[in-house]
């Protein structure tokens, strides 16, 4: 259990990231009290603290009065809950048990809070040794199966409530250093600590302004957990009989309960409905204020399969009556619109949008990032995100208005008419298999090849994509090759299937400069060689003057111009268009700029 | 006719194994008879209790609890029978002499142990040394001096000092009996597997210890005429919530005896499934007011103080609870049977303010009790009753092994405990009130001229045990020793039409108990 | 892999050493007379408890009974109880290993499939209304500890509805559904909070293996949806791996209290009972073999980890 916890908010809960990761406090408790998942549990703790530390307000029953008279009795006006087997009021132990549990589960977070966050502190900080060894340490103490040791410790101490629960709190410490340390790490490696050093500013200032702003929330979402957890096991060791039998403790009424189950069943319910009570109310609030200080994708709308099925019917719908296109298009869309679906509402982020090339020519699709130009492609593809969906007119390929085919004979297109090269080489292949599998995998199960056969094929292809060494390389991890070479495998799988088209999405940025060269070179012979038709996305006019024969523009969604390439850089009819020509005829390559002795401080625009 | 088929094929293969002829045909007694005596119950018994045992070791056996595990596997010397009194068992004619020093008894022929040794005086001398220095049974032998084999088959005990509970001692547990040879060997003390000669043998690889034994017939026995039953069990059972899994098991037939303490309901589920229910007052409940010379805590000194102690407690009212076995008994005194010509204390708190003010205790006095054994709520309500008086007990934590441990050694001057009730006054008296007694940790018959006297009496040769018992409890109960409440009784729940006898003395009955012509 | 291998070997063999030092000393400091508590009700003299102590080897110098102790602990011998029958520990231990064995390792299984059953569904259907109950009851599962969730099952499956046995534990030989029934109450127990904990594991990790771009490119590829979930499953597997290696410590950690409990005769309860003796051999013994089981556990996972997860073999 309390090993557990140590890994409960680092993974299960959702990370805070530093440079965003400082949500005004106000705001924070504001989010929490108003959400009914926050200020009910907050509302019942408060209430059951109040209730257990005022317990010799209420005139209640003397808790640990015996009387034999009235024992195991139902609960009476006298006894709002009963007695137990010796004829002690359950309603007033319970009352005062809570003052032992949370006196405990005090005694818990104090210890856990005083080794945990230091430790956590300096190992993450300093690092080296210190961090090795604390580490050590942490890892050693979630090993340990905390309760035998406890049990252990329970007699060493003869006993004694307090000392136990300090050993309980040892335990539970591993879970705030993880915390601290990473969150430390994470914001030591952030630009503005090394500025703050660079200014002279002292290590304990650097701490405790701007790494507490950091794990301020974590902590204490970890204390809610902790909180809950040390709440349990305190009740289990009573349960196994350590401590004061004749004291109020919820446990030990548990403990004296479990006794009596088959002659007073009723006996374990009060206790067990408060522990369970108060640990579910911890948890909760922890979780919500994991929430409200996380900021992944949870917060991203996954549309349900009702929503998806339902907009493909209506696109299906709307396709059907569309007219065919020119025979020689390979591809033609019409009126592409692209729409994501967010927590608060739905954006559209492509327009309306035309798009075609014809059988053997390449398009050049141009436009800066947030153009919709990746979003189009992946439209056409039939590969949006979760929460994205398109609607168009039409989108024919290979003379086929894919928006009227099933799913399944949509997805059969891929691979064998379509082809994809990625943008990113490396994080476009599994980390977990080989090249060698990941090419193999899909010649087989498209292709329908078999095993020696696709082996063999996927040699040539590396070959032929100027690989050295295919076999080799076959054999090695995405992470073990460069981003070149990652990227010639990705064309390699994409042409595997002999498709008749190829969408690049702009497959060079993310390389080297003189490696972009070489891929463009090699995408274009490949092009030329099998006669497939071409889009390749890119933001650079400079791809599109070398191999694109009509280009199409986009800004903002929308297409802004659209024609064969000689006309358009001859004369670009919009404004924007010509910017855009401007500007990459206008930058120099990084040789030449190297040549030039130019560094980091030349304009990117306008002239040299 | 199954039956004598099965034994008569377990007797060839007997034969064959066994280099003695225990299965000749001439010999009937190889034979079970049990279709002629009528016996029409189960061929088995399977009890559950929740008692182990320290191991087969024959030294340890003073334990209480050990007696039903032995009794299967060993003979012993003597036993106890129902009337409480020792009956010989392998030990046969025992005479006493007139000073009580000189105890003689034949050996019975035709003991044999699972080793093959043939017991003869000298191997009951062998073990009668190897018992009188062993741990649990060593208190058995105190009083005597040697043991000597007169001849083939007799044995003589010589005392140092008359002792008139030497045979109840010895039927008690005292007396198991292992194989001369196995004794002589230094692993002894580790024994897994028990050489005995008794009318089962333990099948150590059907059993799983500590929980489940087994036990099968030892055709071979001298007496295995008298056993119906092809084998036994003993299931270990923990209840944690109270009477569960033990009745379960007796419900669905897995096992036919259950030893249980009274649960509501208990009688009716009895009725339904036709089982018989036994009753045994195996024990006192309440507190042992031990240092009664006042050495740790000086107002216990005065009888005043220890009956007004007794004053407040309100035995009736502890019956009320809807949980409580209403076959609880309520008395003050701690002989098994309870002498009616003997004052009980009535429950008046005005009179017991009284007596402590007439010994100087108007304001009270407090002390530390122990605490964290498995007696807190007596404790806890005895100590409230106190208080009402202002006798404050403390009660200090302590754990269970600690506890026991304490207690007995004479570190804690009162304290809870449910100790035992011995149907034969004899072995109370011993019990309770000699030097050296398990139960008697502050030697209060030492620091009390009557008590000594008493006690010199009980142990004169020929003197009236059964008289002196009676004048020992008047005068204990007089000068209030105990703060006792109740004697409790342990309930034997038998199926299949199962009877046992039960001792009082033996929280679990010897094997013995349960047969059908039982002592 | 071989170097990986080797590294959490060493480091599990120095954990062990650690624990078994610390506990020994730890325990003989906690139970200063032993002796005096062994003899319990019985009245001794002075000789015989002169005798006992040496018999227990307690008359040595402590560092002397360390060094004993070790150096059978390394052969296998973890000595002798010291409470109840005279049998050497480690025929006590095999006896009750299988049963904490049996309830751990089926609510490991229960655990897993139903974790694994769950976070996938939930991962493929995000946003559903099964996905969204399980995100929220994730936490309120994974902190009730097991003890409370086995009084409310044994309320209403054993005592009410008489489905389950209240308690004990029947040998598989003896009768196997039987021993089913035994261990089912105490293990899904022990499951529950993990079963949820690994579910929405699993689901986050598919939700984000599925939108990673190497998913996109292999759906490019063409690849079929079954051969796609492969690839979600591998990529999600470290992760539910990862936490099962930590539920394994809380659920022996849970055994110890669930086998008093349910009255099973295992090594959960022979803790209880050994430390409430003073058992000092059994204590030091049922430490060790529980930690050199997380041990063996971390290290098996760390391994599967590593194979499934090439980039981890790096870390």
């Amino acid at each position: 259990m309390s090993e557990t916890v140590a890994l409960a908010t680092a993974e299960v809960l959702p990370a805070v990231q530093p440079a965003e990761a400082r949500p005004q406090n106000r705001s924070v408790a504001f989010r929490f009290l108003t959400q009914p998942g926050g200020w009910i549990p907050l509302l019942l703790v408060l209430a059951i603290l109040v209730l257990a530390f005022g317990a010799p307000l209420w005139g209640l029953q003397d808790p640990m009065h015996i009387d034999p008279r009235v024992a195991d009795q139902a609960p009476s006006a006298d006894h709002w809950l009963g007695t137990d087997s010796t004829g002690r009021d359950l309603w007033s132990r319970l009352v005062w048990g809570g003052q032992d549990a949370f006196r405990g589960a005090a005694i818990v977070l104090v210890v856990a809070l005083i080794l945990g966050v230091p430790t956590g502190l300096i190992a993450g900080y300093h690092g080296g040794l210190a961090d090795g060894l604390l580490g050590w340490v942490s890892d050693v103490l979630m090993s340990l199966p905390s309760i035998i040791i406890l049990l252990i410790v329970a007699g060493l101490t003869h006993q004694n409530a307090d000392v136990l629960m300090a050993a309980m709190g040892v335990f539970m410490a591993p879970g705030y250093f993880r915390l601290t340390r990473s969150s430390t790490i994470a914001v030591r490696a952030e630009p503005y600590i090394d500025a703050a050093r660079v200014a002279g500013i002292s290590h304990t200032r650097i701490v405790f302004v701007h790494i507490w702003r950091v794990i301020a929330a974590p902590i204490v979402i970890q204390t809610a957990m902790t909180i809950g957890v040390a709440l349990g096991m305190q009740a289990g060791l009573q349960i196994l009989g350590v401590g004061d039998s004749q004291a109020p403790s919820w446990g030990g009424m548990m403990s004296s309960a479990m006794g009596s189950l088959r002659t007073n069943a009723w006996l374990i319910v009060p206790p067990a409905a408060m522990l369970g009570l108060v640990i579910a109310a911890f948890a909760i609030m922890g979780a919500r204020l994991g929430e409200i200080t996380g900021n992944r994708s949870e917060k991203a709308k996954h549309l349900t399969r009702a929503e998806k099925a339902e907009l493909a019917g209506a696109a299906a719908a709307r396709a059907a009556e569309a007219t065919q296109p020119n025979q020689d298009l390979m591809v033609a869309v019409k009126g592409l619109k692209v729409t994501y679906a967010t927590a608060k509402a739905r954006v559209e982020v492509v327009h309306g949008v035309d798009l075609a090339v014809r059988k053997g020519e390449v398009l050049g699709l141009v436009g800066e990032s947030g153009s919709g130009k990746s979003q189009s492609i992946f439209a056409l593809l039939g590969l949006l995100a979760g929460n994205g969906y398109a609607e168009a007119e039409a989108i024919w390929v290979d003379g086929q208005n894919v928006l009227t085919l099933p799913a399944a004979k949509r997805r059969a297109l891929l691979g064998r008419t379509i082809g994809y090269v990625p943008q990113e080489p490396i994080s476009n292949l599994d980390p977990m298999y080989t090249i060698g599998h990941q090419l193999v995998e899909p010649m087989r199960k498209v292709l329908g090849m078999g095993k020696a056969e696709a082996r063999a094929y996927a040699l040539e292809l590396l070959a032929r994509v100027g690989i050295e060494d295919p076999a080799r390389v076959m054999g090695l991890h995405p992470h073990e090759v460069s981003g070149g070479m990652a990227q010639r495998v990705l064309i390699a799988g994409a042409v595997a299937g002999h498709p008749k088209v190829i969408v690049a999405d702009e497959p060079t940025t993310a390389l080297d400069v003189t490696v972009q060269a070489e891929v463009l070179e090699l995408l274009r012979e490949l092009q030329r060689e099998q006669g497939m038709a071409l889009v390749i996305v890119t933001h650079n006019f400079g791809v599109v003057a070398d191999i694109a024969d009509t280009v199409t523009v986009m800004k903002d969604g929308l297409v802004v111009e659209s024609g064969a390439v000689g006309s358009i850089f001859a004369h670009a009819a919009d404004p924007y268009t010509r910017e855009l020509i401007e500007a990459s005829s206008k930058t120099p390559s990084r040789a030449a700029l190297d040549e030039g002795g130019v560094g980091a401080g030349a304009p990117a625009k306008g002239g040299v | 006719m199954k039956r004598l088929t099965k034994a008569a094929a377990v007797c060839f293969a007997a034969s064959a194994s066994l280099a003695f002829g225990g299965c000749s045909p001439s010999d009937e007694a190889a034979t079970p008879t049990n279709d002629d005596s009528g016996y029409s119950g189960p061929d088995h018994i399977s009890i559950t209790q929740s008692f182990s045992m320290n191991g087969w070791e024959i030294g340890q056996s003073g334990s209480a609890f050990a007696g039903t595990f032995y009794s299967a596997v060993y003979d012993p010397l003597y036993l106890i029978d129902g009337a409480n009194e020792p009956y010989g068992v392998v030990a046969q004619d025992t005479e006493i002499s007139e000073d009580g020093l000189t105890y003689t008894f034949n050996v019975r022929p035709g003991v044999v142990f699972t080793d093959g040794t043939e017991l003869d005086a000298a191997g009951v001398v062998t073990n009668l040394e190897y018992l009188a220095a062993g741990f649990g049974t060593a208190s058995t032998y105190a009083k005597v001096a040697g043991f000597a084999a007169l001849d083939e088959d007799t044995v003589e005990m010589t005392l140092s000092s008359p002792d008139p509970v030497l045979l109840y001692n010895m039927g008690l547990g005292g007396s198991y009996l292992a194989s001369p040879t196995a004794l002589a060997s230094p692993d002894y003390a580790e024994a897994t597997a028990p050489s005995g000669s008794g009318p089962y043998v333990f099948d150590e690889a059907a059993s799983l210890v500590p929980t489940d034994y087994v036990f099968t017939r030892n055709e071979n026995h001298w007496e295995a005429d008298r056993w119906p039953w092809s084998y036994l069990e003993i299931h270990v059972v923990q209840d944690f919530t109270g009477a569960g899994t033990a009745q379960n098991m007796l419900t669905a037939g897995d096992t036919n005896v259950m030893y249980a303490s009274w649960r509501p309901g208990l009688e009716d589920d009895a009725e339904a499934n036709g089982w018989e229910m036994v009753e045994n007052y195996s024990a006192w409940d309440g507190v042992m007011i031990a240092d009664r010379a006042g050495d740790v805590i000086e107002p216990l000194a005065d009888p005043k103080v220890r009956l007004a102690l007794n004053l407040v407690m309100d035995r009736e009212a502890r019956l009320a609870g809807a949980t409580v076995d209403p076959g609880t008994y309520v008395t003050n005194q701690v002989f098994a049977k309870v002498d009616p010509d003997v004052e009980s204390y009535p429950y008046d708190i005005e009179q017991a303010k009284a007596l402590l003010a007439e010994a100087g205790y108007a304001d009270g006095f407090s002390f530390d009790v122990p605490a964290g054994g498995y007696f807190d709520d007596t404790m806890a309500l005895i100590a409230q009753e106190w208080a009402e008086v202002g006798v404050i007990a403390n009660m200090v934590q302590l754990t269970p092994d600690v506890y026991n441990q304490q207690v007995f050694a004479g570190k804690w001057p009162v304290f809870a405990a449910k100790l035992q009730l011995y149907g034969n006054p004899m072995k109370t008296v011993q019990d309770y009130f000699t030097t050296g007694a398990m139960n008697n940790p502050f030697d209060s018959s030492a620091k009390d001229p009557v008590m000594t006297d008493l006690i010199a009496q009980f142990y004169e040769a020929g003197a009236d045990t059964d008289a002196i018992s009676k004048q020992i409890n008047e005068h204990i109960t007089a000068e209030s020793w105990f703060g006792i409440t109740a004697h409790t009784r342990d309930l034997y729940v038998l199926a299949d039409g199962l009877t046992v006898k039960p001792v009082q003395g033996l929280y679990v009955p010897n094997f013995q108990q349960f047969l059908p012509d039982a002592k | 892999m071989l170097k990986f291998t080797v590294k959490r070997l060493v480091s599990a063999v120095a954990l062990m050493v650690f624990v078994a030092t610390g506990t020994f000393f730890m325990a003989h400091k906690a139970i200063p007379d032993p002796v005096a508590n062994l003899f319990g009700k019985v009245s001794f003299t002075a000789e015989q408890y002169e005798a006992k102590k040496a018999q227990l080897g307690l008359d040595q110098p402590i560092l002397t009974q360390f060094w004993n102790w070790f150096r059978h602990l390394l052969t296998g011998d973890f000595g002798t109880t010291w409470v109840g029958a005279p049998t050497p520990i480690i025929k006590d231990l095999a006896v009750r290993l299988p049963v904490t064995l049996s309830i751990v390792i089926l609510g490991l299984a229960v655990m897993a499939v139903l974790g694994a059953i769950l976070g996938v569904l939930a991962g493929i259907r995000p946003g559903s209304w099964g996905d969204r109950m399980i995100s929220a009851s994730s936490v309120v599962f994974f902190a009730v500890p097991g003890f409370l969730v086995s009084i409310a099952l044994l309320w209403v499956l054993a005592v009410k509805l008489g489905w389950f046995p209240v308690s004990g534990y029947i040998k598989p030989e003896r009768d196997l559904l039987g021993w089913l029934r035994s261990i089912t109450l105490p293990a899904v127990s022990l499951a529950l909070g993990g079963v949820v904990m690994i579910a929405v594991q699993l689901r986050n990790a598919i939700v984000t293996a599925n939108s990673s771009d190497y998913v996109r490119t292999l759906r490019a590829r063409g690849l079929p949806p079954r051969a796609v979930a492969l690839h979600l499953l591998r990529s999600a597997a470290p992760a539910a791996i990862t936490i099962i290696a930590l539920m394994f410590v809380s659920l022996l950690s849970g055994a110890v209290i669930l086998e008093s409990m349910f009255n099973m005769p295992g090594i959960g309860s022979a803790t209880k009972d050994a430390s409430q003796t003073g058992n000092i051999p059994m204590i030091l013994a049922l430490t060790v073999v529980s930690v050199l089981f997380v041990v063996i556990v971390n290290f098996l996972l760390d391994l599967v980890l590593g194979w499934i997860n090439p980039k981890a073999r790096i870390k």
